[in-house]
């Protein structure tokens, strides 16, 4: 088993457990080690606070996602005994090898048994899935109340437009929020979002006016979004009571409204795509205020048709302790099943199960070619998607690079074909997304062929389109200016 | 095509969004920016859709303002989004490669590091030494590096220091992130900036430091001149600098100064210290000769002038005077030694100079200190030899026998030191000479304390470093045991704060060697002995379990001589003697803690002795380990 740091990172639920079980091997917690003849299973003994010590053991049967038992009584999967242990295969401590201890063989019958049993229901042609019974009735009530609910976020905003913007300060803003909170309880958790984003960015305005220009258009930005999907929603929603078609749909609204997709429900509309080959361009973490909870993206591209994917983690601050943390990802991805969200653009995929292995030297050589052809094709795409009102006002592309420099103090791309773009920090990203200054320390000079990743935007400063790099696709390697 | 009119709609309808639709009517210039795009409206359809759209909005009753006003805006911005530009105008400059340096790192293993940089509040020190301890490789990746050298500015200064010292340990590649944004008159961050720079190019950054300097304020500009100091070439400079600087700025230019080496800078020097006397505590760290032959000189002159006792120190000679004696710093050279032997043949007119108010001023005793010290830090050579036959020549001074047994630990056998000096160690209370003899055995003692048994390196050291010539001869062990005249040499916690040890005690716990069985053996009863004495039942018996002895028999008698004790601390030596004593010796032990009955009443501490003693007690003998702190603390009554 050839473990890593970062691979032992990536199965910790948040970097501080692993820092402890780092720790716990640093100090010579643990002893009795032992591993198996075949080196597939570890185990040893961890001093606890308690008299007796906790036995920790990890099953690598699953290389990509191995079992982790402790008998310790820690809610965090794995626990940092488990965590520790792998330290200490990574730090190459002496294991002496011993017959696999009778209860962990127990427990690997028992879990081959159900796999075996799992897999046997998904081949029998003959015991199909039993399909779940949509309650109709209770779905129609939804539907209902949702319509309620657009009408009331409908009378919100001409309030706050007559009103104006400017008043939304004080008592006036604890009504607002008040009125938001309501919209949830009309399951439309997506307009109650965009109310508390709203406020958020009004209030910012206090704290900071000299970025008032730039917060107002933000809201309003918001506004119009949110007057869209009020207006598409309602016209969505009327249709599906009409039709009495209470099904999930193809249709970014159902998200926009505040539906969230299950993976079984992108499987019946069928947007699944099979054996998918992806490798991470980027990560990054950042905290929704308005959703007070963490978003962790990934930023993927399909090494076989070169379309761009996220992934989004989300993890309440509330339940931060519980939620496991994603991490950035190195080599390709192996996804049997990869589930696409509906929309447009920087679609988000999930996956229930994947194999991570190096690219090879031609995978990654072949990254960089699957770039935009130019310049040009680049801004008409991006140009065609954000002015739908209901987009994210950037885009993730992929741009090959003729070159990388620096006119004044503005950096530019230039691509093969001799056109332009600024290279700028996405203002709303937040100064931890930063990335102009990495792009001036490039450990290396950018080979011919490169691309470079990001997201580009609409700078309503000088009226232009920019991109925030994001990575450097060389066909040697993957230069992350984020993470 | 001009597209003003279309951006000039956009900020109006921004601004009626922000002021309030109700106010729509009355704003003129919403209608002038409508009436503008009149033009463009004509030439194409978009615009005439937009401009449809303004005409509803502007005659719309109040209820419906909102509404059209959003869709009018959504259409604008659509339109303002398609006819983004892009390019940009001028010569393109490459970007310089090699800046920087990637690591292939992912979020999780930086995210704390980066967070601890670059955020308040406690617990981020032990972060950033971790990943400095584990992954140094982590502080040069082009993610990290700009937060490390942001964090030079840390709101907590021994972060900020930590910063400076990791920065001054990566590579020098790392300079051009510290030049840029570099604000000459900036705070301490600048000014750490400008320490790490000298410090990773040395004579290198001299240029650079000078360029900035003109520039430079306040904190920075000390530094500045402080760094200057690392280049010969910039002598000419921090001469100019003493003449036009004030206050701290010309400190710094002293300081530098002495880092110099010449002619000039040694004639500088002597009008500096003829001017400003204070000045000689820049040349402390020098050793260079012509620094070395001031600070003597001008000593030997100072002092001279006090030697015959009809004048008298003022309190600001007696304070100068004191500066040029902690500015002989560690120097060592031919004229120095010359300097301590002149020192030496009047060292009684030394100790006899009083100040103003008939104070003893101890300038005697100060240049001893020196010389010690100085001795501690130096290798063999002359002045060591000077030192082994200091208190040979002149007996009378008994402070020497410090110096000079110092120096035989260094150099000689240990069985030459023990028979020399081991006699001074009194085991008898002497009936002829006892005043001089108390005091060299005081005097000898005092030396002692500077010498202990480094368990790591398995030899004894002397206090700045140097290991002795030879480890310590067992005697010195079994005479100091016996020892009976024991000066008052302060009191200790070595084990934290349950009870004090005396200085002799500690002293002797920390020169006698663990493993050696002989010294040992010496130990063992000594410490017993004085647990009773003193009632040290807690560090005795820890000084006693390191030499393998064991605190049976005395430990509840040495208990009863203090104040009832708090069980945790019990429990905590009785945990600590299980490591290292049969289970039974150790039971025996809970025995005679429980038979003492010496716990504190308060807090229920005595009932819950008396629960878990037997109990421990019982699970010893039954074969199992000695229990947790949480196991005593859940019988708790």
């Amino acid at each position: 088993m050839d473990l890593t740091e970062q691979f032992i990172l990536l199965q910790a639920p948040n970097p501080a457990a692993a820092e402890n079980g780092r720790k716990l091997s640093k100090k010579g917690s643990f002893s009795a080690h032992h591993r198996t003849e075949d080196g597939t299973l570890y185990w040893a003994e961890c001093a606890g606070s308690g008299k007796n010590p906790y036995r920790v053991s990890i099953d690598f049967t699953n290389q990509d996602a191995p079992t982790c038992r402790c008998s310790c009584p820690s809610r965090q999967f794995p626990c940092k005994h488990a965590l520790g242990l792998m330290f200490e295969i990574l730090g190459a401590k002496p294991f002496e090898t011993a017959d696999i201890p009778q209860d962990i063989a127990d427990k690997r019958a028992k879990q081959a048994a159900r796999a075996a049993k799992k897999e046997a229901a998904a081949d029998d042609p003959e015991k199909p899935a039993k399909p779940k019974k949509p309650n109709a009735a209770a779905r129609k009530k939804k539907l209902a109340r949702q319509l309620e609910g657009l009408d009331m976020a409908e009378k919100m905003v001409d309030e706050l437009l007559t009103s104006g913007l400017g008043t939304l300060a004080g008592s006036s803003a604890q009504t607002f929020d008040k009125l938001a909170k309501d919209l949830g309880s009309c399951y439309l958790t997506g307009p109650q979002t965009a109310f508390t984003r709203i406020a958020l960015t009004v209030r910012s305005v206090q704290k900071d006016p000299a970025q008032a220009d730039a917060a107002y258009a933000e809201a309003l930005r918001l506004l119009v979004a949110l007057r869209s999907t009020i207006k598409k929603g309602r016209v969505f929603l009327e249709g599906k009571l009409e039709a009495g078609d209470f099904s999930a749909e193809d249709s970014a609204l159902f998200e926009a409204l505040g539906g969230v997709w299950k993976l079984e429900d992108l499987d019946t509309i069928g947007a699944v795509k099979q054996n998918a080959r992806l490798a991470q361009l980027s990560f990054d973490v950042s905290l929704d205020q308005a959703k007070k909870e963490y978003v962790e993206r990934g930023w993927w591209i399909d090494a076989d048709s070169g379309e761009l994917w996220q992934t989004l983690n989300l993890r309440p601050l509330k339940a931060l302790k519980y939620v496991k943390g994603e991490d950035s990802r190195f080599g390709l991805l192996e996804v049997p099943a990869l589930y696409i969200y509906p929309g447009e653009g920087d679609r988000r995929v999930r996956w229930d199960n994947a194999s991570t292995r190096p690219l090879t030297a031609q995978e990654q050589a072949a990254l960089p070619r699957l770039a935009q052809p130019d310049l040009a094709a680049a801004v008409k795409l991006v140009k065609g998607k954000i002015k739908n009102t209901l987009a994210p006002k950037f885009l993730a592309v992929l741009l090959p690079i003729g070159q990388l420099g620096k006119i004044g103090d503005e950096y530019v791309l230039e691509d093969p074909a001799g056109d332009r773009i600024a290279l700028r920090d996405r203002a709303e990203d937040g100064a931890d997304h930063a990335c102009m200054e990495r792009l001036g320390m490039l450990p290396r000079a950018v080979p011919a062929g490169s691309a470079l990743f990001g997201l580009m935007f609409y700078d309503g400063r000088d009226k232009s389109l920019c991109l925030h790099p994001y990575s450097v696709v060389t066909p040697d390697e993957i230069l992350r200016l984020q993470y | 095509m001009n597209l003003q009119p279309l951006y000039d709609v956009k900020e109006r309808l921004e601004y009626a969004a922000i002021a309030g639709v109700s106010l729509l009517g009355e704003d003129f210039r919403l209608q002038r920016a409508a009436e503008g795009l009149k033009p463009l409206a004509a030439a194409s359809p978009v615009f005439g859709k937009i401009d449809g759209g303004l005409t509803k909005l502007l005659s719309a009753p109040q209820e419906q303002r909102a509404g059209l006003l959003l869709d009018v805006l959504a259409l604008v911005d659509a339109v303002a989004y398609t006819q983004a530009k892009t390019g940009v105008e001028g010569e393109l400059e490459p970007l310089p490669a090699g800046g920087g340096t990637y690591h292939q790192i992912s979020y999780g293993q930086i995210s704390p590091l980066l967070t601890a940089l670059t955020t308040t509040g406690g617990g981020r020190m032990e972060v950033i030494q971790s990943a400095w301890e584990n992954h140094p490789e982590f502080f040069e990746d082009y993610r990290v590096l700009p937060a490390v050298v942001r964090g030079l500015g840390d709101s907590y200064g021994e972060i900020a220091e930590l910063n400076a010292r990791i920065l001054k340990q990566v590579r020098p590649s790392v300079v051009p992130v510290l030049k840029q944004g570099f604000d000459p008159a900036g705070k301490k961050e600048m000014a750490r900036r400008v320490e790490v720079i000298s410090a990773l190019e040395g004579a290198q950054a001299a240029p650079w430091l000078r360029e900035v300097l003109p520039s430079a304020k306040k904190d920075v500009r000390a530094a500045v001149i402080t760094a200057l100091g690392v280049a010969a070439e910039n002598s000419a400079l921090l001469l100019d600098l003493t003449k036009s600087e004030r206050g701290a700025n010309r400190d710094a230019a002293l300081e530098a100064l002495a880092k110099q080496d010449g002619a000039e800078i040694a004639a500088f020097w002597e009008k500096e210290l003829e001017q400003h006397s204070q000045s000689v505590k820049f040349l402390q760290p020098s050793n260079a000769d012509w620094a070395i032959g001031l600070v003597t000189t001008g000593l030997r002159q100072k002092l001279e002038k006090f030697l015959d006792g009809r004048t008298r120190p003022t309190y600001d000679e007696g304070t100068d005077l004191t500066t040029w004696c902690w500015a002989i710093g560690k120097k060592d050279s031919p004229v120095m030694l010359e300097f301590w032997r002149w020192a030496d043949s009047r060292m009684e007119a030394l100790d006899r100079i009083e100040d103003e108010k008939g104070r003893p001023c101890f300038f005697g005793v100060k240049l001893t200190e020196r010389l010690e010290d100085i001795l501690c830090h130096t290798g063999p050579g002359p002045l060591r030899d000077y030192c082994l036959n200091l208190f040979n020549s002149r007996p009378a001074m008994t402070r020497y026998v410090h110096i000079s047994f110092l120096a035989a630990l260094l150099s000689l056998p240990a069985a030459e030191v023990y028979d020399k000096y081991g006699s001074y160690i009194l085991t008898k209370k002497p009936l002829l000479d006892r005043e001089r003899k108390e005091t060299l055995n005081n005097v000898l003692l005092k030396s002692l304390t500077k010498v202990y048994w480094n368990n790591g390196q398995g030899r004894h050291v002397i206090v700045g470093g140097q290991p002795a010539g030879e480890n310590l001869d067992s005697r010195w062990i079994e005479r100091l045991t016996h020892a009976v005249c024991k000066p008052n040499m302060g009191r200790y916690y070595p084990f934290g704060g349950v009870d004090e040890v005396n200085g002799f005690d500690k002293t002797l716990a920390e020169l006698a060697n663990p493993g050696d069985p002989e010294q040992c053996a010496q130990m063992i009863p000594y410490l017993r002995k004085r647990m009773v004495e003193t009632g040290g039942w807690n560090s005795l018996s820890r000084y006693l379990l390191r030499f393998g002895g064991s605190p049976k028999g005395v430990l509840g008698e040495a208990m009863k001589k203090g104040k009832p004790v708090y069980i945790y601390y019990v429990w905590d030596l009785l945990n600590e003697a299980s490591k290292v004593l049969p289970a039974g010796e150790v039971a025996q032990l809970c025995r005679e803690v429980l038979d003492a009955k010496w716990i504190r009443p308060a807090g229920r501490e005595l009932a819950m002795a008396e629960l878990t003693l037997p109990w421990t007690m019982e699970q010893l003998r039954a074969g199992r380990p000695f229990p947790e702190w949480s196991e005593w603390n859940k019988m708790r009554p």
